[in-house]
């Protein structure tokens, strides 16, 4: 498998994700795949999708997890967060997470409203979104209690 | 305060985002979305 040098930043991200065995990860804005990568090793059966706006982006996820692809452990898509929506049949996430993507960590607010509408239709009715900007993430309330 | 621009618009960075140079500082693999400024301005 390729490797991609995770920082301690992105691995301390990784570690406080609630990785389990068989869970559903999305990550947007992922490129070029580091944290994905390292997702896919501790998640068992477990699968995560990887979304990024930039075309230049998915391929250098495409290149980079090549392995992980092939596997069935992680896939790509090329679709911006606020125009995200699963595809017939496919299943809900448990988990989404989104590290510096101007969308959801306050430097788009617009863009913000409407893909977090996306990503709470794309999780399952316990999933969690979370960003960057915590010790190391906060959790992103996406619907009322 | 660092301002840069995205696909998306300009922006002011919020005081809890890293800006872009102190991301490679820590050794991130930084990638910019097709169309984003390479760097805040300071």
């Amino acid at each position: 498998m390729t490797e991609l040098r995770l920082s301690d930043r992105l691995a301390a991200v990784v570690d406080a994700l609630p990785l389990r065995p068989g869970v559903r990860v999305l990550e947007i804005g992922g490129a070029p795949g580091s944290a994905a990568k390292a997702v896919a090793r501790r998640m068992g059966d477990g699968h995560i999708l990887v979304i990024d706006r930039s075309a230049k982006g998915v391929a250098q996820i495409e290149r980079n997890a090549a392995a992980e692809i092939a596997a069935g452990l992680l896939s790509v898509r090329h679709v911006a967060a606020e125009d995200f929506e699963l595809l017939p049949g496919e299943p809900r996430f448990d988990i989404a997470f989104a590290i510096r993507v101007g969308a959801l960590d306050g430097r788009h607010p617009q863009a913000g409203v409407r893909a977090r509408q996306r990503i709470a239709a794309a999780l399952t009715p316990t999933g969690q979104l979370f960003i960057d900007g915590g010790d190391p993430l906060r959790s992103v309330k996406l619907r009322d209690a | 305060m660092p301002t840069g621009r995205t696909a998306y618009g300009s922006y002011t960075l919020p005081s809890w985002v890293m800006t872009t140079r102190d991301l490679l500082r820590a050794g991130e693999n930084v990638r910019f979305a097709d169309g984003d400024a390479r760097r805040e301005q300071r």
